[in-house]
């Protein structure tokens, strides 16, 4: 029977050195995450910079290795697989990068980057069976006529439409496991709705696990089943979509959602607003990280860190004075308020 | 805001091209726009728009091969276009003042933050004991501690540094700030605090600003006026409430179904097609190949800005002759 | 697993270079002089009807109808041991860039991408060998090697190599680095295809241009290596030891230096032009 549970990271740690003029920085990108995604499911990975998304999404698809902990793939554990198995795997577990001008070799026609991939696993008869996979794949996703497309260079092509090679490339191998890093932050806006809801398409024929990254909250909510917000190389917050969204238990993720702009000027109940800055993040706070920005800090917040616990089925999250239900929205509160 | 605030920005008739190897670029083609004291104008647009173009013409900072071709920038009575050397140096930080995305592109990295915000004064005239004064209290202005004065750019965090900009663009109190996309590099929690800033800021001097942008979300929550630009073009303006409830131009109904919405379901709707070359824009209207309303006027003929009431404004045959 | 055949990378290697070549009005300049000299010196006995080591006319005249650059001190003709010097020169300059870019490049390659304790060491060698002044550890392996024109190969050879090999090794640094080839590891593409098919290609505009170059410093290196008898032994033409030989009579008969001189300045500079033009249209992004 397959099992339910297709990525597994448990207790990753991932930390830079930056070596500097004046003695070496550590940069604790990833510091204790444990996550997990199911066959066909989407979790919405949500952070700002120096929040450890990018470098998680790709410690799960073993582009980077783990400082500390494992890492496992449909019960295969990969953490320190050399590159030579893990390849053939790779087939699997598939990225689709943010920037798509970034991900193509300017040199080669499109359609001959998105062929290798299959001849490279045997996915393709021929070099012939390929380009003909290519081309009809190209059409279906509007970029017509196929032909041309195979034969244009990554610069002929617009932001979008390269954005629209690159998830093609990615599904082309029939991936299990998905890994979209910010796909719309590079385009145009009205370009956006586009990529999104292809990548939503391709996902549901699929039936594959997609993980989202994305610092957008409102594009997480359309993609996703579950939500995890990062910060600083933490999990604060981790459930269902709704229940992040509608509810929030963490402070930061209440302070996100008072926010970011909205067209309607709504704004939830509970407003929540964070003091200063993100820190550096070779320099985390010591205790809770959200302390010394959080305007519910206490002395416990300062000292010792919060795990992350289950709050609700399904919903954990870390912090030592949860918020109440009103935070999010409809809702009034008889939780106890803090300070 | 109940009284009819005193109109401090009248751009009329502005026209914008960028004269390149591979042809002229019309950039910005006779734009309309006011701002009274203390309002918020929004000019919203995707890229390659023209909204940067026209901020930067507001202080007459176009550069070349760019070159105001026609129209006026009034600043109270100051027409800014028609000053020349020192007296638009003069005008710049004093009437009219410009933020940008990148504060790095206003901070001297090797220069203490406190010395670059007396500079602006001096070179206004300001005597350098009363500049050190001003310096420091303008910091506190823009809820910074005094003490920052005395570090580099380079000790503050990307927040703190859009802070200092906006220091040293309010430090003369202009009439008018323009804020070209002043948030785009921010982290969301940072762009509230830098919003909620300009707008305390703007009700408690009465300065207009102009904000740049193209996030559409952040144009509709924070402005009093909204203007959408289109290749070039303002096509449609008015209140911010009212163009976000009840859009008239087909663009800015398709933009805002572009945008996804957190407080709702509803899957966003791309735009077909691309924005057009400004060397060679589409014969009639510009935005006609992508428009799903679009009749055969709109091809032929350029429509007229129609001004309707309630201070609204739109660019569309679909439009004229309601006025 | 099918890759393009050999003769299909290489076309389409080829044409985006001949194309940058074709874009430059002074890399073109350069091909011209070079493809000149190439031509003088290889069609020498059709241009020459003297024997460049056997004396044809009285020594030390000046520049006639007869000897357009005159004769040497054994009354040999001038432009006759240029044409033929031609040869020996392009025939080291062409090995020692060979040898030089065949050691060099491939262990850049390597070195830049796998990383770890391979190239560390590889590095520090690379770099022991870059720190010696070039002329004198050319001079030092031509002397202990022997006077024949293949040593003298070798000798410039090895004193070029870090110079392949660093640039080489910074440029896959770069694109190993770089978003694209994070996405070809992430495609589960095999090392070698990546650094073949991707890699190799991005870099070879770099090395096309340090080819001529380092081709260009080598016919300097040549000429001293001459100079000092290293590369050949007498008779044989070589504009360097011509240099050298001419040495004690260079103010009363000056074409006797001026021709080797020069001779040896427009085959340096023609390898410069080249290699400046093909640098110009890759920093314009052609």
């Amino acid at each position: 029977m397959p099992r339910r549970e297709l990525v597994a990271g448990e207790d990753l740690y991932k930390y830079f050195t930056r070596g500097g003029v004046l003695g070496k920085k550590l940069l604790r990108a990833v510091d204790g995450v444990s996550v997990t995604l199911a066959r066909g499911e989407s979790l919405g990975l949500v952070g700002e910079s120096g929040s450890g998304k990018s470098t998680l999404g790709r410690l799960l698809l073993r582009l980077l290795e783990p400082t500390r902990g494992r890492v496992v793939f449909d019960g295969v554990e990969i953490t320190s697989l050399p590159e030579s198995r893990l390849r053939r795997l790779r087939r699997r577990m598939q990225l689709i990068p943010q920037d798509p001008y970034a991900s193509f070799n300017p040199l080669l026609p499109l359609g001959e980057q998105l062929a290798e991939p299959l001849l490279v696993h045997g996915l393709a008869e021929s070099e012939a069976a390929a380009r003909r996979r290519v081309v009809e794949a190209l059409e279906e996703a509007g970029l017509s006529p196929g032909d041309e497309f195979y034969r244009r260079r990554p610069h002929q092509l617009s932001g979008g439409q390269l954005q629209r090679a690159a998830i093609i490339r990615a599904f082309l191998l029939e991936p299990d496991f998905v890994v979209a890093d910010e796909p719309t932050s590079s385009l145009d806006v009205s370009v956006r709705a586009g990529i999104l809801r292809m990548i939503r398409d391709y996902k549901e024929k699929r039936g594959g696990a997609l993980l989202f990254i994305t610092h957008d909250l409102a594009t997480a909510r359309l993609v996703s089943d579950r939500i995890a917000v990062m910060y600083l190389g933490k999990i604060v917050e981790e459930g269902p979509a709704s229940r992040v969204l509608g509810a929030p238990f963490h402070p930061y993720t209440a302070a996100l959602l008072t926010a970011i702009p909205r067209l309607r000027r709504r704004r939830p109940r509970l407003r929540v607003e964070l003091r200063g800055d993100i820190p550096d993040p070779s320099q985390v706070p010591a205790g809770c990280r959200l302390h010394p920005r959080c305007p519910y800090a206490t002395e416990l917040c300062r000292s010792r860190e919060p795990p992350l616990r289950e709050l609700a089925p399904g919903h954990r999250a870390a912090c030592h004075y949860p918020l109440g239900p009103q935070a999010g929205g409809a809702m009034e509160d008889s939780g106890a308020q803090p300070k | 805001m109940t009284a009819v605030a005193e109109t401090v920005l009248r751009v009329e008739g502005l026209t914008v091209h960028y004269y390149t190897l591979r042809g002229i670029v019309r950039a910005v083609e006779d734009a309309w726009l006011e701002a009274g004291s203390g309002e918020l104008v929004a000019l919203v647009g995707e890229s390659g728009s023209g909204k940067s173009t026209l901020g930067l013409a507001l202080l007459n900072l176009v550069p070349p091969p760019g070159r105001v071709v026609r129209g006026s920038v009034y600043v109270g009575s100051t027409d800014i276009l028609s000053l020349r050397g020192e007296k638009l140096r003069q005008a710049r930080g004093s009437l009219v003042s410009i933020v940008f995305q990148d504060p790095f592109t206003t901070l001297d990295p090797v220069r203490r933050i406190g010395d670059q915000i007396e500079e602006v004064l001096v070179e206004h005239g300001v005597q350098r004991e009363e500049a050190r004064a001003r310096a420091r209290e303008v910091l506190e202005e823009v809820g910074l501690p005094r003490s920052v004065a005395e570090r580099y750019p380079h000790q503050l965090s990307g927040g703190q540094r859009q802070r200092v900009s906006i220091a040293a663009a309010i430090a003369l109190w202009p009439s008018v700030l323009v804020a070209d996309e002043p948030t785009t590099a921010l982290d969301v929690v940072v762009q509230k605090q830098i919003m909620d800033l300009i707008d305390g800021l703007r009700r408690s001097h009465g300065m207009a600003v102009v904000l740049v942008t193209h996030d559409i979300a952040l144009a509709a929550e924070r402005a009093d006026r909204l203007a959408v630009m289109y290749a070039g073009q303002i096509v449609e303006q008015g209140p911010a409430g009212e163009v976000v409830a009840r859009p008239l131009h087909p663009y800015t109904r398709m933009l805002l179904a572009s945008v996804p919405d957190i407080d709702s379901d509803r899957w966003p709707e791309p735009i077909p097609g691309q924005p057009p070359d400004l060397r060679a824009p589409p014969p009639g209207c510009r935005f006609h190949p992508r428009c799903p309303e679009a009749v055969e006027k709109c091809r032929r003929e350029e429509p007229p800005l129609t001004l309707l009431p309630g201070g609204r404004a739109v660019k569309c045959w679909l439009h004229a002759g309601r006025e | 697993m099918q890759t393009p055949r050999p003769g299909r990378l290489a076309a389409r290697l080829a044409s985006p270079l001949l194309a940058r070549l074709s874009a430059s009005s002074l890399a073109k300049a350069g091909a011209l002089l070079l493809a000149v000299i190439v031509a003088a010196s290889l069609l020498a006995p059709l241009i020459s009807p003297y024997s460049p080591v056997e004396p044809s006319g009285p020594p030390l005249q000046p520049p006639s109808l007869r000897h357009p650059l005159g004769t040497d001190r054994l009354g040999r003709d001038v432009f006759t041991r240029i044409l033929y010097g031609g040869r020996i020169v392009l025939w080291v300059v062409a090995l020692s860039v060979a040898l030089s870019a065949a050691v060099g490049v491939p262990l850049g390659l390597v070195s830049g991408y796998l990383g770890g304790r391979l190239d560390r060491i590889l590095s520090m060698v690379m770099d022991a060998v870059y720190a010696f002044p070039s002329l004198v550890l050319a001079i030092a392996l031509a002397a202990v090697l022997g006077p024949r024109p293949e040593n003298a190969a070798v000798a410039i050879a090895v004193v070029y190599v870090p110079t392949y090999f660093r640039m080489v090794r910074g440029q896959v640094l770069q694109v190993k680095a770089s978003p694209f080839v994070e996405s070809l590891r992430a495609l589960g593409l095999p090392t070698g295809r990546i650094l073949r098919r991707h890699v190799l290609p991005h870099i070879i505009q770099t090395v096309m241009v340090v080819f001529s170059l380092s081709a260009a410093d080598a016919v300097l290196t040549e000429a001293a290596l001459s100079y000092f008898g290293l590369a050949v032994t007498p008779p044989t033409p070589d504009w360097g030891f011509d240099l050298y030989n001419a040495k004690g009579f260079a103010l009363q008969y000056p074409w006797l230096i001026a021709a080797p001189g020069a001779a040896i300045t427009l085959l340096a500079l023609s390898l410069a032009l080249i290699g400046e033009g093909l640098g110009e249209t890759a920093r314009q992004g052609g």
